[in-house]
């Protein structure tokens, strides 16, 4: 199961006339069935990476191997089917229906008819759209059903990998939530090699098993989502996670993550009102105790009620 | 109108001459033009200096123009057709490249990204796509042609022109009014079809289409 669906050896990417590489010495391991987001600043690579894997750009230097094998050894549609792509400003074929839209890649598989509708069915459902959808045109969908489409389109032939660039990029809070909650669903169920390119911190946290920060073409930090808020590898990773709505942020680091624990703490705390919270509590929770008047300490307690640990006031300033 | 019944056949034979002369024409020209812009589209660098080299060829006057292809390929319909291919050229060059130009680049990347071969995604995608400024470069290519080839009579490739030039020289109205009436209706009635083509292309195009 850890074997490595996508591997990046020292691979650079510079365009012609560019004075400094898009993508640099690049080294990167996605495993297998792993989803993955990349964050970072506009123009400091994301697109360039994704477009290496499927070939729309080669690299200049480097190799990229996809299950063990070199990507330049495949026939190149061949590689490109078994990846699905949704690309940053969605590309739907205008002149389609949305199930000939779906269908292409079937098509192109030469799947029975019969095959091909019941695919196309199950894949409405999945990205949750209305099975009347099907004849209609592009033209004729939200922005956000027309993401959901190119979601759809993209998994149609079910191919191992998805390269998502900025899937949910022009959706509304509300929408782009759900479609987040969706692609956990669909990743849950299916099992793929994800992955997502995001310039929102929220999502790349909500839905990454791992995140890829970048900053101009080079990997600043490839960690868990906790890891790199917990111990950004650098200022810049530091300062981009927290530029982000810190609030928010709260909620993902754990209470036992933050805590001073217990052999190290003094007895000083005596004074003032205490309150508990289980190891696995978000700090969100912590920081609304520490609002209430008179509580200057939460306790963090273990499965038996034992503490194991102190937050407070100060040391919360401190993690966040 | 006496005229008009009296000759019937040898107006249907100048008809019939002039169609075939535009639709010849058009379709060699499309022959060319298409691998040209093809062509094109991919060495950019080309573009400017062969549409300025179509745009000279175009204001070159028609009477010059055979006037110099007789002397290399006599009178006949040979050189009225390599005149009338190279008027063409520049709005069907020029059309074809918008065309292509037009296609939204996402969604030819999508379609590339996704895996299709580069001959699939040009007759399913790109080709629908780019349809409706072609057809439009098409009927620009049309009228102009059916107008131009009135004027290649002049040396022997027949049509309606045969009417128009008789008439001068004999003074003779009927001949005159009759060749206009046949050359205009010609050009307006295939505008007005190509015309209609170009909007459903359009609208197939977005998408608009109801089924
Ligand atoms: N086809 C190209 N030709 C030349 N330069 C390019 C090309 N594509 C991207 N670049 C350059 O490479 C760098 C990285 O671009 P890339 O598209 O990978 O950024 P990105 O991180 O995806 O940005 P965004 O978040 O805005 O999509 C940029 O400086 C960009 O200008
Ligand atoms: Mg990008």
């Amino acid at each position: 199961m850890s074997q490595d669906a996508i591997v990046f050896n020292e691979v650079t990417k510079t365009f012609p006339k560019a004075a400094k590489p898009a993508v640099n010495e690049t080294n990167l391991r996605i495993e297998a069935g792993s989803f993955v987001t990349i964050l970072g600043a506009s123009g400091c690579g994301k697109t360039t990476l994704l477009k290496m894997i499927n070939r729309i750009h080669e690299p200049s230097s480097g190799r990229i191997l996809i299950n063990g094998q070199e990507i330049t050894k495949w026939p190149l549609n061949e590689l490109r089917i078994q990846i699905g792509y949704v690309i940053q400003g969605i590309g739907l074929f205008p002149h389609l229906t949305i199930e000939e839209n779906i269908a292409t890649i079937p098509k192109v598989l030469k799947w029975p008819p019969k095959r091909i509708q019941e695919r196309i069915d199950y894949l409405l459902d999945l990205v949750h759209l209305p099975q009347s959808f099907k004849k209609r045109y592009p033209a004729q969908l939200s922005g956000g059903q027309q993401q959901r489409v190119g979601l759809a389109r993209a998994m149609a032939g079910d191919p191992a990998i998805m390269l998502m660039d900025e899937p949910f990029g022009a959706i509304d809070a509300i929408t782009r939530e759900s479609l987040q909650d969706e692609m956990i669903q669909i990743q849950k169920k299916l099992n793929k090699t994800i992955m997502f390119v995001t310039h929102d911190v929220q999502e790349a946290m909500k839905l990454g098993d791992r995140i890829i920060v970048m900053n101009d073409g080079t990997i600043q930090q490839y960690d868990t989502p906790l890891e790199v808020l917990a111990r950004p590898a650098n200022e810049f990773v530091q300062k981009l996670v927290k530029s982000d709505n810190q609030f928010n942020q709260l909620d993902l680091i754990k209470a036992e993550d933050a805590m001073i624990p217990l052999d190290s703490v003094s007895n000083e705390s005596s004074q003032g009102v205490a309150r508990a919270v289980g190891r696995e509590s978000s700090l969100k929770s912590v920081l609304l105790l520490l609002l209430q008047p008179e509580v200057t300490v939460v306790w963090v307690v273990d499965e038996e009620e034992t503490p194991v640990g102190s937050i407070t006031w100060e040391q919360l300033k401190l993690k966040v | 109108m006496d005229y008009a019944i009296k000759h019937y056949d040898q107006l249907l034979l100048l008809t019939v001459q002039h169609i075939f002369l535009t639709l010849a024409t058009l379709v060699i020209a499309l022959l060319i033009a298409l691998p040209v812009s093809l062509l094109l589209l991919r060495v950019q660098a080309f573009t400017v200096p062969v549409l300025a080299a179509l745009g000279l060829v175009y204001v070159v006057p028609s009477m010059a123009m055979f006037a110099f292809l007789v002397p290399l390929v006599g009178v006949g319909i040979t050189p009225a057709l390599i005149a009338l291919i190279a008027y063409s050229q520049l709005f069907l060059v020029r059309n074809l490249l918008a065309g292509f130009k037009s296609i939204n680049p996402s969604i030819i990347e999508a379609g590339r990204g996704m895996g299709l071969g580069s001959l699939r995604l040009f007759w399913r995608i790109e080709l629908p796509l780019a349809l409706p400024i072609i057809i439009g470069g098409i009927r620009l290519t049309i009228t102009t042609t059916i107008g131009i080839a009135t004027i290649a009579s002049w040396i022997n490739a027949g049509g309606l022109g045969v009417l128009l030039f008789d008439g001068l020289y004999q003074n003779n109205p009927a001949k005159i009014i009759w060749g206009a009436l046949l050359v205009s209706g010609m050009a307006i009635v295939s505008n007005q079809l190509l015309f209609r083509l170009e909007r459903k292309a359009l609208r197939r195009a977005k998408g608009e289409v109801s089924l």
